[in-house]
């Protein structure tokens, strides 16, 4: 199911007015089948390969707590195995086999095979990297097993992140799963605020930058240099509001529900580090990443060359963990070498707001923003030579960008520029003081008119197309 | 909790008067437009009620060509005969779209002697291209052509934004459809092939086919009901047979046997490649020879 779709129009209400309404025992329940409600949307027998890994994860985690030594870690190692061999099979296999096709032809081996025709579950990259956190926190001891059953599996189906993240970590959602919540007035009303401003993210500035998105890179060699580059810029922003949308609604259909997730964004694009992007993007998966392969790997606590080691591993494997693609290797690698290659910030500059005027730090940002930004061809394209094609048409010197006119309207390319500034204007500002409690603190009259102007800005320029989720593909 | 409800309910029901409002503007305002065939793409602003049509022009963008520019004029002076004109370019042309605007033309009262539906194979196989195209997008509100829409199905998502985009008025086609005068020197095989990738968005399914063909089986008994004679036409086109052209003949052969109505097969009747402003659709020029060709030819 789809946040922007009719079906969650109803569904949602229908899920908190019952919420609030029954009994703290049958609202795990009902949670529990509302989440396999909006899973089942998509691909009903896809349940049950998420059913399986509850099961032995759940079974798991007591095996881990009741022995020690070697065996703790074998069971560990099955529950890794067993989570990660099905995202291998359903994500990596056709790649694989792709790849090994790609030998045989190169080598005349004559021992290709077919490719598999299967879908990949959605959100199955998410939901496996949060049961394999649960039972990795077991077995560091710093979580204990939990023994309902029910919640355990609510903690890996829970409707609002389970396709497309936060990436949450157990102690975080176990105990918030087991309290009884009051109705809170102000959790609810925030809530609605984040899920307002999370619908206008990935409705008016997501699926509009979408349109100029698609006709670029399904053709690049009918556009300019100016025009690609606005593409890629474009795209970079497309991403960034689909998926902190996509957050931001399920931040604030969570809290409605008095459940706290984790923040996954930051204002990423106001970083002036690589480094301090990757605290502020998708902040779930990196601290994941950090949590579970660079800290144990040795993280910054090694030799140098070690260290450098330990960056690439964790940046390609995230770039890996993106998509099937080599080109998603090339994207997380690129991400690693520009953390490599960039120099420490000072304790000077921390903070953004301090130091705007400060042209070093405006040239740290401008520099950081295209880095990210020209990784992101790695991101969109389908292939290492469709990036070749998009990196030489970005190089051409013809500046004109009038056929971008004619994918949609003028006035449509111009309002995207117009929201892009809007958004980076707010996010500044909601840096240094958070607007969402500003607006709380309003009179009503004026308070509800933003409210009113919002949903109608949704309303009226928000594109109802059903554009899915960029990460509901992960 | 009961506070909360009041307010949300409260800020639900102003939302709502705002939006009564605003569709009651656009409802009684979009009234009072006229608009003549060539100088709109919608199908609403062209169907009155209580008249008479000699011809009715249905289907996708080969048959809408008929009133753009000054091809629709041009055709009444050629034929003598008044035409309206309900076929939808830009991918609204679908089957289930033409049922409900001849329902919707009949329920107004009007009656024609003749129906020219201008049909291709790819219609019968994808509803991007019939239930669920955003067709309802370009025409104004009206409640009898809500229900029709309603009951025959269209998707969900085309009904909400039929209604959402009324809440204000830039969805109107006002300025006449740009129309390209531009011609074609030569045939480009990779022009053909990305226009035929475009058409047929997936492997065409039989029973796909087949729910739509059931569709236009009701087209044709609608007009049957009411005394009107249609003819089924696959237009001029350089993009050579397209996939699945024999099913469609077999079935409208079918349709001949059963129903008594003609169908004609005008793929190569045009080959001249500077009549064509693109792979599949005639330019200025080429709309003229044809319309001249179907004045000449005793079947029309």
């Amino acid at each position: 199911m789809l946040f922007n779709s009719l079906e969650f129009l109803f569904f949602f209400p229908t899920v908190f007015v019952l919420y609030y309404f029954l009994r703290q025992s049958q609202r795990l329940w009902m949670l529990l089948i509302a989440s396999c409600i909006f899973y089942m949307v998509y691909r009903p027998e896809y349940i049950l390969i998420i059913l399986l890994t509850i099961v032995i994860d759940y079974f798991a985690a007591f095996q881990i707590q009741k022995h020690s030594g070697n065996k703790r870690m074998q069971w560990l190692l099955a529950s890794i195995v067993a989570n990660v061999g099905i995202l291998v099979f359903f994500k990596y296999s056709n790649f694989a086999i792709a790849n090994w096709n790609w030998l045989n032809a190169k080598i005349n081996l004559h021992l290709s095979s077919p490719v598999l025709n299967i879908a990949l579950p959605i959100g199955l990259s998410f939901h496996t990297f949060q049961a394999m956190s649960y039972t990795i926190e077991v077995y560091r001891g710093k979580q204990e097993p939990e023994k309902h059953f029910g919640v355990y599996a609510l903690y890996v189906l829970f409707f609002p992140q389970m396709v497309a993240g936060p990436i949450e970590r157990p102690q975080n959602i176990l105990p918030q799963l087991k309290i009884k919540h009051q109705f809170n007035y102000t959790e609810i009303v925030e809530g609605l605020k984040q899920v307002l401003w999370g619908f206008f993210k990935k409705l008016v500035i997501a699926d509009r930058l979408a349109l100029f998105v698609n006709a670029v890179f399904d053709h690049p060699q009918d556009y300019s240099g100016a025009s690609v580059w606005i593409g890629i810029y474009f795209f970079a922003f497309q991403i960034y509001c689909d998926f902190s949308g996509y957050s931001d609604i399920a931040l604030g259909c969570a809290r409605m529900l008095c459940i706290r997730l984790m923040t996954n964004f930051n204002a990423p694009y106001l970083s002036t580090s690589v480094k301090e992007f990757w605290t502020r993007w998708h902040i779930s998966l990196s601290t994941w990443f950090r949590d579970y392969v660079y800290i144990p790997l040795g993280g910054n606590k090694v030799s140098n060359l070690k260290w450098m080691r330990n960056i690439l591993i964790v940046f390609v494997l995230s770039g890996f963990w993106h998509g099937s693609n080599w080109t998603f290797i090339v994207w997380g690698l690129l991400h690693g070498v520009f953390l490599l290659a960039s120099p420490q910030s000072s304790p000077k500059e921390r903070t953004w707001g301090a130091s705007i005027n400060h042209p070093a730090k405006f040239l740290k940002w401008f520099i950081t923003f295209n880095l990210v930004c020209f990784a992101c061809i790695f991101f969109i394209a389908n292939s290492i030579n469709d990036c070749w094609t998009i990196i030489q048409h970005a190089m051409s010197t013809n500046f004109s960008i009038t056929k971008l006119y004619e994918v949609s309207s003028k006035s449509q390319f111009y309002l995207s520029f117009v929201l892009i500034f809007l958004l980076m204007v707010f996010e500044y500002f909601h840096q240094r003081k958070n607007l969402f409690e500003r607006i709380q603190l309003m009179p009503m009259i004026p308070r509800w008119s933003i409210y009113i102007i919002m949903f109608w800005i949704i309303l009226k320029f928000g594109m109802f197309s059903q554009q899915q989720f960029i990460y509901f593909v992960f | 909790m009961k506070f909360f409800y009041i307010k949300i309910s409260i800020f639900i029901f102003i939302n709502l008067l705002v939006m009564v409002g605003l569709l009651s503007f656009s409802y009684y305002s979009d009234k009072k437009l006229k608009f003549e065939n060539w100088e709109t793409e919608s199908s609403l602003f062209v169907i009155h009620e209580n008249k008479h049509y000699d011809i009715m022009i249905m289907g996708n963008s080969h048959g809408r060509q008929f009133s753009r520019g000054s091809n629709h004029k041009y055709f009444e002076e050629k034929t003598g005969k008044k035409m309206i004109n309900v076929a939808r370019g830009l991918g609204g042309g679908g089957i289930s779209n033409m049922l409900i605007n001849l329902e919707y033309f009949y329920q107004k009262n009007n009656s024609v002697d003749t129906i020219l539906y201008f049909i291709d194979p790819y219609i019968f196989y994808y509803e991007e291209w019939n239930e669920a195209s955003l067709f309802l997008d370009n025409e104004p509100l009206d409640p009898l052509y809500f229900e029709l829409c309603f009951k025959n199905n269209i998707s969900k998502n085309s009904l909400v934004n039929y209604v959402r985009t009324k809440f204000s008025d830039d969805w109107l086609y006002k300025e006449k459809m740009q129309y390209h005068f531009n011609s074609l020197t030569k045939i480009d095989s990779t022009a053909v092939t990305k226009r035929l990738q475009a058409l047929y968005i997936r492997a065409p399914q039989e029973k796909d086919f087949l729910k739509y063909a059931l569709q236009v089986e009701r087209i044709i008994q609608l007009a049957k009901t009411r005394n009107t004679k249609i003819i089924f036409t696959l237009s001029p086109t350089l993009l050579g047979e397209q996939p699945q052209t024999k099913r469609l003949l077999v079935f409208l052969c079918q349709m001949q046997n059963k129903y008594g109505i003609n169908y004609f097969n005008h793929y190569d009747k045009v080959k001249n490649t500077t009549m064509f402003t693109d792979h599949d659709h005639l330019n200025d020029v080429g709309m003229k020879l044809y319309i001249n060709f179907i004045n000449s030819d005793s079947n029309f």
